[in-house]
């Protein structure tokens, strides 16, 4: 028997709180696709995502319709495309993301990732292929994401790919300059990028996973700004690690609902369950948003002092919650704080409280990193690959994920509006400070080494 | 022994259970089951047991006796036989409802129930009339046949909800558990 309050709360969760599935990601290996010829090649590559994902977006509905929580994107992550798509110049690799993008619209997912590359330590010609091909393939597509991962805790940061992709990121830029340079958006450079991640534009499939796996994200920043409100309510003087209580056990609740849906999601489907990956993943809408929870714990906004020691606070609680929720956990679980894609924090931003420096030295506890951040349009290359260039000094140094999702939104400056729409949402372009005074540092390029394990302080 | 249904109901007060309880020990019966509520003032309790033949009559007799000056009714009778194990595999799910307190809201929603197949094992309604968001709220946990229309179930409470002004959810029993219970 079910009790009044286990029902009531549950519904609530879904009906006033925002709880949702955020996705299920289907993870494609398309190793054994690979060919010599690019139009076979394109046709392997369509004929198994068509195959494998037909269901994908029925079912989803499905068990959505059946639990009472939606799944509000469907997506898919394949094999990284310069290693499959090695022999293949940068043309090709252009009509290859044309490829996916219709086998995407084919099964109507949302969002289709792994046009990318790993090149911690080096770049084979592929990878310098997929690279060169990022700008024009993410103008011309609609639902491909692509990421390049340029630094690992055991290899070091690859300088060379990270002076490349402040150039890569200027070009998409450039090229979608009538959206204020949204195929940027779609394009993530990271530090230690897990093999498993469902959530964009990060998800691809690592070369350790199965042959097809369902990874599913969940997401409930809503969830926890009210269970903190309740507590609060009932006893406003709750100290810091009552409220860490209450957002653990929130997590645990939210990590469970996408476990069991991803479960049976994967098991209609008769494919390998992976992993739920719980992160607070914002959307533009109130009552959806990861800097409410600042406030609610009592900021003024997310970006004045505290909020660091929030961050971990949060990171750590969902991690712990989840963990217990579920034996499958991986992914990127933790916190995001997506600028564009948070109304509170794009708001903490515009009013001055949340600064580029200070959202840096967030990512050093968080799940993400600088994570949809527009930028002044006239921010040199070399600028945005020393920006990427810290953020993945943190991640390498601290042995975890990190990212950057930066947009220098063409013919723009500081304080203007950059709009990308739907879940990317829109926000204030934040102030660069000294643009132009990295140049020297970036075009050495090398590699800078990976660090000592053992004297960590 | 003989397997009977004891149901007593009547005004709420301390001891119910226990002179009901007392009178089937003293008749040697075995209590095998027991649910028992209370709503607002009124206690409500249904035992199942097993009981010697051969005393059915007088244990009526003495139930009555023991029961009626308190002013709660009794009613005692042969229990039915209990479903077979693995029969229809059925799909569990929850329906709720919120919204006024209107006349009829309980009949119509459990007609739709009736239409779509549905066995309801659990109803609560639950009035939060008192509150800052007055509100009538009925949770059915209900057994519907495996091979149900999940979608015609949904249509059918739609329409009936909409007329009453109620909200509504339908949901596989399954997320309540897992969300809540470890």
């Amino acid at each position: 028997m079910l009790t009044e309050r286990e029902v009531l709360s549950t519904i609530e969760m879904v009906k006033n709180e925002h709880l949702d599935v955020r996705t299920v990601t289907l993870g494609i290996n398309l190793f054994d696709c690979a060919s010599d010829d690019v139009h076979r090649f394109q046709d392997a590559i369509y004929e198994r995502i068509t195959g494998l994902a037909a269901d994908l977006v029925k079912v989803c509905d499905e068990f959505g319709d059946i639990y009472g929580i939606p799944i509000v994107n469907k997506r898919i992550a394949i094999s990284p495309i310069g290693v499959v798509g090695a022999p293949f110049a940068a043309p090709q690799m252009v009509s290859i993301a044309r490829t996916l993008d219709q086998a995407a619209k084919e099964v109507n997912i949302d969002f289709i990732g792994g046009f990318g590359c790993l090149v911690q330590k080096g770049m084979a010609s592929g990878d310098m292929a997929l690279i060169e091909s990022i700008p024009e393939a993410l103008t011309v597509t609609e639902r491909i994401c692509a990421s390049v991962n340029v630094a690992t805790t055991r290899a070091g940061i690859n300088m060379d790919a990270v002076a490349k992709m402040g150039h890569i990121i200027k070009r998409a830029a450039d090229m979608t300059a009538d959206r204020d340079g949204l195929a940027c958006a779609k394009l993530c450079v990271f530090a230690n990028i897990p093999e498993d991640v469902p959530f964009m534009a990060g998800a691809y499939l690592g070369v350790g996973e199965p042959s097809s796996v369902i990874n599913v994200g969940v997401s409930g920043p809503g969830v926890v700004k009210k269970a903190i409100d309740r507590v609060l309510a009932s006893n406003p003087d709750a100290s810091l690690g009552e409220i860490s209580e209450v957002i653990k056990q929130t997590a645990y609740k939210v990590t469970r609902a996408g476990q069991l849906i991803g479960k049976n999601v994967a098991d209609r489907l008769g494919v390998q369950f992976g992993i739920v990956d719980l992160s607070l993943a914002p959307t533009p809408n109130v009552g959806d948003s990861v800097g409410e929870i600042f406030q609610a714990i009592g900021l003024r906004n997310i970006g004045v002092p505290g909020s660091t020691a929030i961050l971990a606070m949060l990171n750590d609680a969902v991690k712990k919650g989840g963990a217990f929720a579920s034996s499958r956990v991986g992914g990127l679980s933790g916190a995001f704080i997506p600028v564009t894609e948070d109304l509170n924090i794009a708001g903490a931003a515009s009013c001055g409280d949340l600064c580029l420096e200070k959202l840096e030295a967030m990512t050093a506890v968080c799940s993400v990193g600088l994570d949809m951040v527009a930028l002044p349009g006239d921010t040199p290359a070399e600028t945005l690959s020393a920006i990427i260039a810290d953020e993945m000094a943190i991640g390498m140094i601290n042995k975890k994920t990190t990212a950057t999702r930066i947009i220098p939104v063409p013919g723009k400056k500081a304080g203007e509006m950059a709009r990308f729409g739907g879940l990317l949402g829109e926000a204030e372009i934040m102030p660069v400070r000294s643009p132009g005074a990295s140049k020297v540092f970036v075009r050495r390029g090398g590699l800078i080494p990976a660090p000592l394990q053992s004297m960590i302080n | 022994m003989k397997k009977i249904v004891v149901s007593v109901l009547g005004q709420d007060r301390p001891g119910i259970v226990a002179t009901v309880s007392n009178i089937l020990y003293a008749h040697g019966c075995n209590i095998e089951d027991i649910s028992q509520t209370i709503l607002q003032a009124e206690f409500a309790a249904i035992l199942l047991v097993d009981c010697p033949s051969s005393c059915l009559d007088n244990l009526k007799a003495d139930l009555k006796q023991a029961l009626e000056p308190l002013e709660l009714s009794v009613i005692v009778r042969t229990a039915a036989s209990p479903p077979k194990r693995g029969a229809q595999p059925t799909k569990p799910l929850v329906v709720t409802t919120s919204g006024p307190d209107c006349q009829g809201q309980v009949a119509r929603v459990s007609e739709v129930i009736k239409r779509a197949g549905g066995n309801i094992s659990e109803l609560k309604a639950v009035s939060h009339m008192e509150t800052d968001d007055p509100r009538f709220i009925m949770i059915f946990e209900i057994d519907f046949p495996a091979s149900l229309d999940h979608a015609m179930l949904r249509r059918d409470l739609e329409a009936t909800c909409r007329e009453l002004g109620l909200d509504y959810s339908v949901q596989h029993r399954e997320i309540f558990e897992c969300i809540n219970r470890i």
